[in-house]
């Protein structure tokens, strides 16, 4: 066996191809040595290595050696999945970016002045008709705007679009996925700016079949210049759902030197400062004059934005911090008002719509989605927090069987919402496990605060859910 | 001491969607652990429980196995907490069903029993029985693989088990441990069909791992060996599907030892020469450039034993050469 020794590091030089994909080194023992995003710039021992290149799900491997001098790398582009029909991805067809680009820049209707909504409906499967009337567009309070059908419909190739003149503001994006719900999501238009929504159709097990419907958990969202319109071939699409699939699995794709290129830069997709801001916060130190300064250009740029005022809460509460009436578009975004909504309650004011939505979120997947139930008309006085926890404690009080006994007398009446199902099985830890033990009235008063404490949602809306909860179970005061 | 371990597999569950690999990838993992090559742990040890160990359910209300049925294998190991009396060297926990991770906490997650459905989502917190057994030093070594989902819902959050919390264990930070999830918080997990069964990918890969690793110089198989193994060839053992990488934590500091064995010879790679032109000459380096084998080839294939790790393959004469990782390129054409 004959070894060449070499004690002198020679320089791999690795370029990605997208500046937000993931690059790992492997030894030839296959121990990871290295990893970065974008560019990685190593002294390393001569000897063979294996490159990673990771964008999305999508990896590839590439082998190489470094033996007599510096060795350069480039990586090819890596076909990752996305809704929008971005050059160079897994799931585009010219067929869907071809019109997507001609259609973003034309308007369809208008409702209102100052902002754009674009909303591109497709399904990537020909075997399958689209049925694209399931998709809606809501004001904020939930009346109906407009169907994207009243848009451009191509069943041939399997798309709908629709874009509009809206005033600025947030909407709702509705999906009714019969018969499994309506569910929507929250889209921020900005002055000057059109919001770019890509829904893609996908499979959904309902018992032993699978249903195709539009996806809001897979949509891709982009912003671009009112004019410009859907950008196929540039970087910074790519690059803003490499951030958005990195937000989603919680990998760190963008780093702290990138993200200071993308300020010097025109920033000309403005949603990708918004998923930065929530990547850099997945740092363990993040680095919060940074985080400040994005929130800060991206402020400048779209004005009041749900997301960019939930940023700022982690800053802590002041006197001057206002109430978060308007539901953000990201669930991460949402986590932060919920957290300091447990020290001020009126942070989210009951009767405003982040405060109404709160009981029925359905997804800590990347985007905030709110299932749509018909609601009842309120006929109990609204209950204050104090009353709310006594409420609690009586549920307490019930052993677990019997509230099965009551859930499965609710669930043939129409079932508990989110809220309300979450509070039930967090009171169902039994006291005590026996049931016959006298309960100590001190302890359930301790539970309930607790629990009350615990739960990841507005204070009212936690008061509001157990009111309407023990109203439904038919808990009896006692 | 003695070792230990709990294997569970639910696929059936009539409250959310039947899976179709739990049960035999649970099965797999067990015989691995009974195997005196394998875990070694006394059969008697292995405590398994399958949803397909009871009669197909027609609803929830008769799904399992449910909650109490998994806690009850975990309260011998319970008690000797509380008692403080240490009970073995090492506990393995492998669970393989639906799953979820906590919203608020990245690194708890837990298996649905066989009876949770989106309203009632019963549940077994895996990692906070692990982490129970190591602050109460029940076990000197433990490792957790769960190959389910960690997808997140605002929902369902985890419920630490019914077991009295005491004083923790001055002993405790000493405890080895190997957590291994199929795949990142936040993310689902995938199973295929592989030799006709279905499976799921990262069972498959880490018990590929456990057999295939390449030992250290003291032939032990340690957490790191393993997760290096499964991140190199999990992208291989999933195909043509996608799947997230998975999320392995191992204490460098405190490595858990799955097996020893001798240093194998290594897997049989085939070398094809495409045009064989005869008699040439064929030479291996290892990624070090040390030259490992040196050969005329009298055929077109050659079968040589590699190693896990990275490879030159050059054809001495023409210099025609190709670089290859092993297990991942059992055929190296040049």
């Amino acid at each position: 066996m004959i070894a060449t020794q070499s004690s002198s590091a020679l320089n791999l030089n690795i370029r990605a191809a997208d500046r937000a994909t993931e690059i790992f080194v492997i030894n030839w023992k296959l121990q990871r040595v290295a990893n970065g995003t974008g560019e990685l710039n190593l002294d390393v021992e001569p000897g063979l290595y294996k490159v990673r290149f990771r964008s999305g799900s999508q990896q590839h491997d590439e082998l190489v050696e470094v033996r007599d001098g510096p060795v350069s790398l480039v990586g090819k582009r890596l076909n990752f999945e996305s809704a929008a029909p971005l050059a160079d991805t897994s799931t585009s067809h010219e067929y869907h970016a071809g019109p997507a680009q001609t259609l973003s820049r034309q308007v369809d209707r208008r409702i209102g002045h100052g902002s754009q909504l674009f909303v591109f409906l497709r399904d990537v499967d020909r075997h399958h008709p689209l049925e694209p009337d399931v998709v809606t567009i809501h004001h904020l309070d939930g009346a109906l705007m407009c169907r994207i059908t009243e848009g451009h419909v191509n069943l041939g190739d399997q798309f709908a679009a629709i874009n509009l003149d809206l005033d600025p503001g947030t909407y709702r994006l509705r999906v009714d996925t019969e018969p499994m719900g309506i569910y929507e999501s929250f889209i921020t238009m900005s002055a000057g700016w059109q919001t770019q929504v890509f829904l893609i159709m996908d499979n959904f097990p309902v018992g032993s079949t699978q249903l195709r419907r539009p996806s809001i958990r897979r949509s891709s969202v982009h912003m671009a210049h009112i004019g410009r319109g859907f950008d196929v071939h540039g970087d910074s699409g790519r690059l803003t759902d490499l951030a958005r699939l990195g937000l989603l699995q919680g990998r760190k794709v963008i780093s702290r030197d990138e993200m200071n290129h993308i300020l010097s830069s025109k920033f000309e997709n403005p949603m990708l400062g918004i998923y930065a801001a929530h990547i850099l916060l997945m740092s363990a130190k993040p680095n919060q004059a940074l985080i400040d300064k994005v929130c800060e250009r991206m402020a400048q740029r779209l004005g009041p934005h749900p997301d960019l005022s939930a940023l700022q809460l982690r800053h802590g509460l002041s006197s001057s911090t206002p109430a978060f009436e308007t539901p953000p578009m990201l669930m991460r975004s949402w986590d932060m008002v919920v957290e300091k909504s447990i020290r001020r309650a009126s942070l989210v004011p009951r009767d405003s719509i982040a405060g109404q939505v709160a009981d029925n979120l359905v997804s800590a997947e990347l985007w905030l989605i709110h299932r749509v139930l018909a609601k009842k008309a309120k006929e109990e006085p609204e209950v204050s927090i104090a009353s709310a926890q006594r409420l609690l404690q009586n549920l307490l009080k019930l052993s677990d069987l019997d509230k099965r006994v009551l859930i499965n007398e609710v669930t043939s009446q129409g079932g508990l919402t989110g809220l309300e199902s979450t509070i039930l099985s967090s009171s169902m830890e039994s006291i005590h496990p026996s049931g016959n033990e006298a309960h100590s009235d001190e302890r359930i008063q301790r539970k309930a605060r607790r629990l009350f404490r615990k739960l990841d949602a507005p204070r009212f809306a936690i008061a509001d859910s157990i009111q309407s909860l023990v109203e439904k179970l038919n808990v009896k005061d006692s | 001491m003695m070792d230990f371990a709990v294997v569970i597999g639910i696929q059936s569950y009539p409250g959310l969607s039947d899976l179709q690999g739990p049960c035999g990838d649970a099965n797999r993992f067990a015989d691995w652990l009974k195997r005196p090559d394998g875990g070694d742990v006394p059969a008697a040890n292995v405590h398994v429980l399958l949803s397909s160990q009871f009669p197909a359910p027609n609803g929830v209300n008769d799904a399992h196995p449910i909650l109490n049925e998994v806690a009850n294998l975990f309260q011998p190991f319970v008690d000797a907490g509380i008692n403080d009396d240490p009970l073995g060297n090492r506990l393995f926990i492998f669970m393989a069903g639906h799953g979820f991770s906590d919203p608020q906490s990245v690194d708890e997650s837990a298996l649905y029993t066989a009876n949770a459905t989106q309203v009632m989502p019963w549940h077994v917190a895996a990692t906070a029985y692990a982490e129970w057994f190591r602050r109460h030093w029940v076990f000197r070594e433990i490792a957790l693989i769960m190959d389910c989902c960690r997808t997140t819902s605002p929902l369902h959050k985890i419920r630490a088990p019914m077991v009295a919390e005491l004083q923790g264990s001055a002993q405790a930070n000493t405890v080895k441990t190997f957590y291994a999830y199929a795949t990142g918080w936040g993310q689902a997990s995938r199973e295929r069909d592989i030799n006709g069964q279905s499976q799921g990918i990262f069972t498959t890969a880490l018990l590929e791992a456990l057999d295939h690793a390449t030992p250290d110089s003291d032939g032990c198989i340690t957490g790191q060996k393993i997760k290096d193994y499964i991140h190199n060839v999990i992208d291989r053992v999933a195909g043509d599907i996608r799947i997230e990488a998975p999320d392995i934590k191992v204490d460098s500091a405190k490595e858990f030892v799955f097996t020893k064995r001798p240093q194998s010879l290594g897997l049989k790679i085939v070398i094809e020469l495409d045009p064989f032109v005869g008699a040439e000459e064929v030479m291996v380096t290892d990624g070090r450039n040390a030259e490992i084998s040196r050969f005329v080839a009298q055929d077109s294939h050659t079968e040589i034993l590699l190693k896990a790790g990275l490879y030159k393959v050059v054809v001495t004469g023409n210099q025609r050469s190709k670089l290859i990782e092993v297990p991942n390129d059992r055929h190296a054409k040049l």
